[in-house]
């Protein structure tokens, strides 16, 4: 079952702000296949939650999506749109942002669906649960019973209908089978007296049951894939547990495909197959959970596993990244590898934009045509773009060292990113400075 | 860092309820109040040097237990020392001079430093409100000698001290944090309450001020209470640690102890719980808790950890299945609070008319019972669900207790005198040296 659900290509996203352009999330690809969970673990700021909005075209203003393509399978939607938007197809896929609005509405829900982090504040509290979940049924509901290019999912619901809503209050939008099946839901999800629980405010449900709830009505469009962000971030470790299963029990019972998007490592490693790791708006480091636990290329990968205090077998003393997440501040970022101001291991190699680069395993392989062992390749193409071969290995790290080790000669010195010091010392004989580092095309 | 040290702070008994519902409208109609049990009755000593953790999850009342014992909140009884001096009879002077010897660092570093004042500011704030300095001795101003101070403290914990006219809002959350440890540390204090404070922070962040932490204790030879929800932080600070939960110390032990040894069933479920950043983490099946933590407004009698522990007690005289009992015992909690809504089983059932017992009795079992019943305790299941389907929820519940009464219920259990001790009736309460320990093991196996 390697057959991807979703590819996402070039993905950036950036917020039109005050202070300036922040890139938020930056020419970001990565894979989800049929029936796994794909992790996505990065730190405050590292742009992880609005890749996971941008994945179900969520973003608001000031922010938009300015590049990139979502790749989703679905051989129906793929035939639909073979004439009219050849473009937008490729094989069995759709590029979900070229398809007209009204479809890629319509495929919130039954395509994708979603759990936030923090489940108080994603329920209206004036609303009763089994409400709110049999809603969400009930758009489905309707959107199945019309075929899905019609606009709307509300269709049938016009003016006269509000304003009789808002005089009368109401449940005539849900249907007596939309509640039932919220009953449904909520009985899959573990919540015990489910019909009475339905029947309760917010208010009364705990965080935990909440944040079931929440996943209930994830559930109620029968997705293919769920983006799950942060959803345990709020709960105590006790209960997180609990959602942690019920997420993986759903998710084999239904055969979905998972997003996780997380801070935190240990979730990752509980739950996933496969893992990217966010820095600045970049997936810095991609594979398999084995690739990025044990085998980490990325300096920034490396310092976060080593940040983390570890629970059987405590160090002494903990090997922090020091610094400070950048801003993203387009302004301010510079074309230079994102992490080099905090990296242990900055060379002057880093001091260009790096691409991503397949990791060899100590020795050679084939897929990307890549020379190692710190060969140097003066190939110097210079595009600057991720060059990735939808074969070949899985393992990938935006950075130098996935190429080549480090080599003391040629790092940068104490404080170069310092700004006390009074600016890079670009005396540093530029010509040295290599082009950027990209193989030929494979 | 070694434990040899004498208690710096004894805390004995220590309670903390707030009292709902006392307003003077709720007087005059006569409502009763009713307490939420924040702390209730906790007993530890933080020794000379050492960093005591303090564990548990949210409203486990560990935050309350470090404010209280500051004298930030009145506690409602109980007794704090301060090295030999009765906290909560302090007051004016003595006070005063209690808090430049104890403070605390908060967990939210956004909304714990004034954002209208300078970094400078906010760390000569301790020493100008204690009037310090008495005399500088060199000349200087007062207000010289602060702003030099504040210097040194921005130096410290690793900032600039050319930062110290800057406002909060230019630091970032790991910088904020450190500018509130400064500030704790410009009274030069034995003992520091460190609440949550590296919850906040980014993993990468969290380490560069655990490791902090860590430095000036060594330097300063101060006393940390660390309260914190991570494990895996308590376990890397900690010299001895604390579990809490509903408002109550289950277990406390020093850190290795605690942490390879687990007694308390909720300290193994929390470790359990935790998912490790390792390989070998994946696809790792947690048997976690069920339900929720009860409200410390009504707490279960007896162990408070009873209505969820998966190693609860049957009566010696009950021969019954580990799983079993705690399925019977969820009944009976469900039954007694009267959570079990008969009228909902009829309906799900679809007999409106209450005559199809038999149907009634085999929906709740399906829904409560996974493993299966015999002998004497499947009879007085089936007469507790028969009176239940006629309607009578009290006589069901009679039934239930007479057979299944917990010790778990009717007792509740004491930290027994020792290193490392643990609240629960598996360890001999509170005699008996060995012998409950070893029905401990064979149990939890």
């Amino acid at each position: 079952m390697t057959d991807e659900i979703l590819r996402v290509r070039g993905l950036s996203t950036r917020f039109f702000t005050e202070e300036g352009q922040v890139n938020a999330v930056e020419d970001v690809s990565f894979d989800v296949r049929n029936g796994e969970i794909y992790g996505i673990v990065g730190e405050s700021g590292s742009g992880k939650s609005v890749t996971a909005l941008s994945l179900i075209d969520l973003v608001d203003s000031p922010g938009r999506i300015t590049a990139g393509e979502v790749w989703y399978r679905n051989a129906d939607l793929a035939g639909e749109f073979r004439e009219t938007r050849p473009e937008a197809v490729d094989g069995e896929f759709v590029d979900v942002r070229r398809l007209p609005e009204g479809v890629r509405r319509s495929l919130r829900g039954p395509a994708f669906s979603t759990v936030f982090q923090d489940p108080m504040s994603s329920l209206n509290p004036s609303l009763t649960v089994g409400e709110q979940i049999a809603e969400a049924v009930e758009v489905q509901r309707r959107a199945r019973a019309n075929p899905r290019r019609t606009r709307s999912r509300t269709q049938g619901y016009g003016l006269s209908n509000l304003i009789v809503d808002s005089v009368l209050p109401s449940r005539s939008y849900v249907s007596e089978e939309s509640s039932e099946r919220a009953v449904e839901l909520l009985e899959q999800v573990g919540i015990p007296d489910p019909a009475e629980r339905a029947e309760e405010y917010p208010h009364q449900f705990s965080g935990g049951m909440l944040q079931r709830a929440m996943i209930a009505q994830a559930l109620a469009g029968e997705p293919d894939v769920l983006v799950a962000d942060e959803p345990t971030t709020a709960l105590d470790v006790t209960i997180q547990a609990q959602i942690l299963t019920l997420l993986r029990d759903l998710q084999e019972r239904e055969g979905m495909s998972v997003v996780m998007i997380t801070h935190d490592l240990g979730v990752i490693a509980r739950m996933c197959d496969r893992v990217g790791v966010m820095y600045a708006g970049e997936i810095v480091e991609s594979g398999t959970l084995a690739d990025v636990f044990e085998n980490p290329v990325h300096p920034y990968t490396r310092g976060l596993l080593g940040s983390i205090p570890d629970l059987e077998d405590p160090a002494p003393r903990l090997q922090p990244i020091e610094g400070n997440v950048p801003s993203l501040l387009d302004s301010e970022m510079g074309d230079r590898c994102y992490f080099a101001d905090r990296c242990p291991m900055a060379m002057e190699d880093c001091l260009t934009r790096i691409p991503e680069f397949a990791v060899s395993a100590g020795e050679p392989q084939g897929g990307v045509g890549s020379d190692l062992d710190g060969v140097d390749d003066a190939a110097g193409g210079g595009n600057g773009g991720a060059e990735r071969g939808d074969d070949g290995t899985e393992h990938r790290a935006r950075c130098v060292l996935a190429e080549r080790e480090y080599d003391p000669e040629r790092a940068l010195p104490d404080g170069y990113f310092d700004p006390e010091s009074a600016g890079p010392p670009r005396s540093a004989d530029p010509e040295r400075r290599r082009e950027p580092e990209v193989n030929a095309d494979d | 860092m070694t434990d040899a040290g004498d208690p710096l702070v004894r805390v004995r008994d220590l309670r903390k309820y707030y009292v709902e519902g006392d307003s003077l409208l709720d007087r005059l109609l006569g409502r009763g109040s009713r307490s939420v049990k924040a702390v209730d009755g906790v007993s530890f000593d933080v020794r000379r040097g050492e960093t005591l953790g303090v564990v548990g999850e949210s409203g486990c009342g560990k935050s309350t237990t470090g404010e209280t014992l500051l004298r930030l909140r009145e506690a409602t009884s109980g007794r704090v020392e301060f090295d030999g001096e009765s906290v909560l009879d302090m007051d004016g002077d003595e006070l005063t001079r209690f808090r430049r010897r104890a403070q605390i660092v908060f967990q939210d570093p956004f909304s714990s430093l004034d954002p209208r004042m300078t970094i400078g500011e906010i760390l000569a704030e301790p020493l100008r409100i204690h009037g310090l300095p008495e005399d500088t001795g060199d000349g200087r101003s007062k207000s010289e000698y602060r702003r030099d101070r504040a210097k040194e403290l921005l130096e410290r914990v690793g900032l600039s001290a050319n930062q110290v006219d800057r406002y909060p809002h230019e630091f970032s959350g790991g910088q904020r944090q450190r500018i509130g440890i400064a500030r704790a540390l410009a009274l030069e204090p034995e003992f520091i309450v460190l609440d949550e404070p590296v919850s906040a922070l980014d993993v990468s962040v969290q380490a560069q001020v655990l490791n902090l932490l860590d430095d000036l204790q060594e330097e300063y030879g101060l006393t940390y209470l660390f309260i914190a929800h991570d494990l895996s932080v308590v376990r890397h600070i900690c010299d001895r640690v604390a579990v809490m939960y509903l408002g109550e110390i289950v277990e406390l032990g020093p850190t290795d102890d605690l942490f390879d040894d687990p007694r308390h069933p909720y300290t193994r479920a929390l470790l359990e719980s935790v998912p490790r950043a390792k390989l070998s983490e994946q696809g790792r099946r947690v048997e976690a808790l069920s339900g929720d933590v009860p409200s410390p407004r009504d707490p279960p009698s007896g162990c408070r950890f009873r209505t969820r522990c998966p190693l609860v007690i049957p009566p010696d005289d009950v021969d019954i299945d580990q799983r079993t009992y705690r399925e019977v015992m969820d009944l009976r909690d469900r039954v007694e609070s009267g959570d079990l809504n008969p009228d909902a089983v009829w309906d799900a059932v679809g007999d409106p008319g209450r005559a199809d017992k038999p149907a009634f009795k085999r929906h709740l079992r399906e829904e409560l019972f996974d493993t299966d019943l015999d002998g004497e305790n499947e009879d007085v299941v089936e007469k507790a669900l028969d009176a239940l389907a006629e309607g009578d929820g009290d006589r069901a519940a009679e039934t239930l207790r007479e057979r299944f009464e917990s010790v778990c219920e009717t007792t509740r259990p004491v930290l027994q005198e020792r290193d490392h001790p643990a609240a629960c009736h598996l360890y001999d309460q509170p005699v008996e040296p060995d012998a409950g320990r070893d029905e401990a093991e064979a149990r939890a196996d």
